[in-house]
């Protein structure tokens, strides 16, 4: 019996050694980090692959490698890729998509769908649209000595955590399945040597209908999350600059629905270190004061416009829609018919905690 | 085969007929000594005519300064005309008149002497005159501790013995020897404290000790594999330690010990995996501090075991896991690299196996050359001849260097050996396959015994009480049972209300 054991044991998996998974070798794939999208007409468009070849050696710098090829699908145009590469092409480590903008007006379904579908790429996977084509953006040179596609995950990445709202692939989804949101996506844009986070695009179903500026993009991550770093920058009514130094903010969003009509309040809450006033006294209670009005006035203005811009466009990129849905009165068809004249509040809170270091 | 089969049958039966006869009394005291009389280390004489006795030892093995001191002068003294005089006149206590022919041979070939009358042939005064021929007590060389006891054992049972009865100064402390070994005979002595140490574990032990069938004991390693519950597992079954600190310490817990005779190494048992990995030196520091150091070693365990097989998974099969700021260096050190990642790593491993071992069999004087060989020629020159990868190179010399904190040696040796099945498993089924590796081990851990009690013990089955001093060190005070795996008639350790008692100052 024990000896019977031993041979299930040891000889079964050895029969099953046909079906493992096929080696990939690190070195011998051509690792793809980036991937664009460019428009070329209804049917067709055009990919891009960023990768890198990194030489052996231990100062190597990687070598830019760039595959474009055009085609109906997204297979088709990796096929036509692979038949330049030298080694087998994967998609595993693509941290990076970038739709160009003209592509995403025209909507962006097919690529999303199949990106969703891979089991191979990650749902941390970051989108952006771009105003320059993918391939312009992937296929050229910045200043940095790290390798393209690691200079540009990195910029936006690290944007996602200080500026705009953090989203990803798996965001996009719940955003774009979701009947009561609508997604949005950073946009970039090539400035000389560098790359550069620009604002929003804001999406209707799977379509690019607006773009919102940078400075708007930091209203929109005050509105959609609460986060504890970034910067403020307001004028005063004497004319001074100000600037406030972002400690926490913290975003409430409640929906009230009053016979059959809904009517939204966004609470705000931003608490700041008041910095670099350069003709002001910092330390005096009224000066605090004032800039805490300025803020909250600044903040109220600029949201509203913003909501307003959305409900025109008949967008929910702030995802109200959920938070009505948790009412239990929600009824989906009034609230459609009804959020693009819907009133709504912001009521911002703003409190400036500290002066700096010398009181 | 038929030849050895049929030589191996008539070797068998001369052994039969040898036994026969012993059983039946006919060897008879001149035919003994004439037979020994064939090696010429043998000495048998008459002191002078008069004398009625005659003399017979082996001079390689008695103390020569007995015998001329306290046996030749009562011998020569013509007072004593028969055995039974002699024997009260020598001021030996360790005498015996022996009638049966067969323990007197075993006596005199243990370092005894026999003497008789010319005459009575099934009568002789057994004097013990055993010349104690052993090392000093020394520094402990593979369990060093920097802080307690610097003894260690010695090959000699007796001075064993003497090192843990001066631990354990109590009449409960209980040695029973076995002889073990057709051809070796070796003395086994089984240690324990009566009334703390589980009846029917000593049963087990000395059971498994009795039906040994073995022509030669050399070591206590022998015992350790002879009685092991397991045969086919490669995990050692029982504690083996230098230390007599450690074996009066694991005895008042209610273990046992197997001390052997010409082994500098003692036998502890029931014992449990972790154990494994607390080096005696743990219960000298405060426990804070062992029990950081166990949880490193535990770390240092699966770092070894786990490390180069995760890379040669992770490196051909899931390149997806590798983090972004590593793909870089790691193609970069791989790219120029004819082999795949197995390969590399096989022949990294058994370079580091080949140098341990060429290590551990040289002359410390020309075992030193072995590391500047291994770390300077092979390390550097074989990255720069482009055969190996520098982050393999790190890995493997960490597992290495992982692999030597555990305390026991034997466990070490396990633990480098169970790091080729997971290799192999990493390459052909990747993540999964080390996975399935890892299963196989544990189910196989699971399953263990040590005497008969199970190995994995304060984990599974789950003992709470004995967790105290298994991952962690807990502190004295918190030890207040021993270990529930021993199955010990008496469990308290000592009655305490424990740390509720305000440490007091002698004012008070």
């Amino acid at each position: 019996m024990k000896i019977n054991n031993f041979l299930w044991c040891t000889f079964i998996p050895l029969l099953l050694a046909g079906c493992i998974p096929s080696t990939k070798i690190l070195e011998d794939i051509q690792l793809v980090q980036t991937f664009g999208y460019d428009y070329v007409n209804d049917d067709e468009f055009e990919g891009t692959a960023g990768s890198s070849n990194i030489p052996p050696g231990e100062q190597s710098l990687p070598v830019n490698e760039v595959f474009t090829a055009t085609g109906k699908t997204g297979k088709r145009i990796r096929q036509k890729m692979q038949g330049e590469a030298a080694r087998p092409i994967v998609v595993g480590r693509v941290g990076l998509v970038i739709f160009n903008q003209e592509l995403a007006e025209h909507g962006i379904e097919n690529q999303i769908d199949s990106l969703q579908r891979n089991p191979s790429i990650g749902r941390k996977l970051l989108l952006v649209v771009s105003k320059e084509k993918a391939k312009d953006i992937i296929d050229s040179n910045y200043s940095q000595s790290d390798s393209v596609s690691q200079y540009l995950i990195d910029v936006v990445e690290q944007n996602l955590k200080q500026t705009i709202p953090e989203i990803n692939l798996h965001r996009f989804l719940v955003h774009y399945y979701s009947k009561d949101a609508d997604p949005f996506l950073p946009l970039i844009e090539k400035q000389g040597k560098h790359l550069k986070v620009s604002g929003l695009g804001i999406f209707k179903d799977d379509k690019l209908v607006d773009t919102i500026s940078f400075g708007d993009a930091y209203i929109f991550k005050i509105l959609y999350e609460k986060f504890r770093r970034g910067q403020f920058e307001v004028e005063l009514s004497g004319g001074e600059d100000v600037s406030l130094e972002n400690l926490s903010s913290k975003t409430k969003i409640s929906v009230e629905k009053k016979n059959g009509k809904y009517k939204t309040t966004f609470k705000v809450k931003v608490s700041g270190r008041a910095m670099e006033g350069v003709n002001l006294d910092l330390t005096d209670k009224k000066t605090i004061e004032r800039i805490e009005k300025a803020v909250e006035k600044e903040i109220t203005e600029r949201a509203e416009k913003m909501v307003k811009r959305f409900q025109e466009l008949d967008a929910d990129p702030l995802r109200i829609g959920e938070k009505a849905r948790q009412r239990s009165d929600f009824n989906r068809k009034e609230w459609k018919e009804q959020y693009s004249q819907m009133e709504i509040k912001i009521e911002a809170e703003v409190h400036a905690v500290q002066s700096g270091i010398i009181e | 085969m038929g030849f050895f089969k049929s030589k191996l049958k008539r070797f068998n039966r001369d052994n039969k007929q040898k036994k026969n006869e012993n059983s039946e009394h006919e060897l008879r005291i001149d035919e003994l000594l004439h037979r020994c009389k064939e090696s010429t280390d043998f000495v048998s004489y008459r002191y002078s005519e008069s004398c009625p006795f005659y003399i017979h030892y082996y001079q390689t093995i008695v103390d020569i300064n007995i015998l001329h001191q306290y046996i030749l002068p009562y011998v020569k003294d013509n007072a004593s005309k028969t055995l039974f005089d002699l024997q009260q006149a020598i001021p030996i206590d360790n005498t015996e008149i022996i009638d049966n022919v067969h323990e007197i041979r075993d006596k005199l070939l243990t370092g005894c002497v026999v003497i008789e009358v010319k005459g009575s042939l099934q009568e002789a005064l057994v004097i013990s005159a055993v010349s104690l021929e052993k090392r000093p007590v020394s520094l402990p060389e593979v369990e060093y501790s920097v802080v307690g006891p610097k003894e260690a054992f010695v090959e000699s049972l007796d001075a064993n013995i003497n090192l843990v009865r001066k631990r354990l100064p109590i009449p409960d402390l209980i040695v029973e020897e076995v002889k073990v070994g057709s051809l070796t005979k070796t003395r086994v002595a089984v240690l324990y404290i009566e009334g703390v140490a589980d009846k029917e574990n000593v049963n087990t032990v000395l059971q498994r000790l009795n039906d040994i069938e073995f022509d030669q004991v050399v070591d206590s390693s022998f015992i350790n594999q002879i009685i092991s519950d397991n045969h086919k597992s490669p995990f050692p079954h029982l504690i083996d330690t230098e230390r007599p600190d450690r074996v009066a310490s694991v005895l008042s817990e209610g273990k046992i010990t197997i001390i052997v005779d010409g082994s500098p190494h003692a036998l502890t048992g029931p014992t449990t995996l972790v154990e494994f990995f607390s080096a005696f030196e743990d219960y000298f520091l405060s426990w804070h501090i062992a029990s950081i150091f166990r949880l490193v070693r535990l770390f240092a365990v699966f770092f070894s075991v786990l490390s180069t097989s995760l890379y040669v998974a992770v490196l051909t099969y899931h390149y997806e896991m590798i983090p972004e700021n590593l793909l870089n260096p790691l193609i970069a050190s791989r790219s120029g690299i004819p082999f795949p990642p197995i390969l590399e790593a096989i022949i990294l491993e058994l370079t580091i196996e080949l140098l341990r071992e060429a290590g551990a069999r040289l002359p410390t004087k020309i075992g030193q050359t072995i590391g500047i060989v291994g770390g300077i020629v092979i390390g550097t020159a074989a990255v720069q001849a482009g055969l190996t990868s520098n982050v393999l190179l790190i890995i493997v010399a960490l597992a290495a260097l992982a692999s030597f904190t555990t305390p026991v040696y034997q466990m070490g040796n396990t633990i480098r050996l169970i790091r080729f099945p997971f290799l192999i498993t990493a390459q052909l089924w990747g993540l999964l396959g080390v996975t399935f590796c890892f299963a196989y081990i544990l189910s196989h851990l699971l399953k263990m015994t040590s005497l008969g009690r199970p190995y994995l013990a304060p984990v599974y089955p789950l003992r709470l009480n004995d967790l105290r001093d298994s991952l962690f060190r807990l502190p004295f005070f918190m030890q207040t049972k021993r270990p529930l795996q021993v199955r010990s008639p008496f469990p308290a350790r000592f009655q305490s209300k424990g740390h509720k008692k305000p440490k007091r100052d002698i004012e008070d």
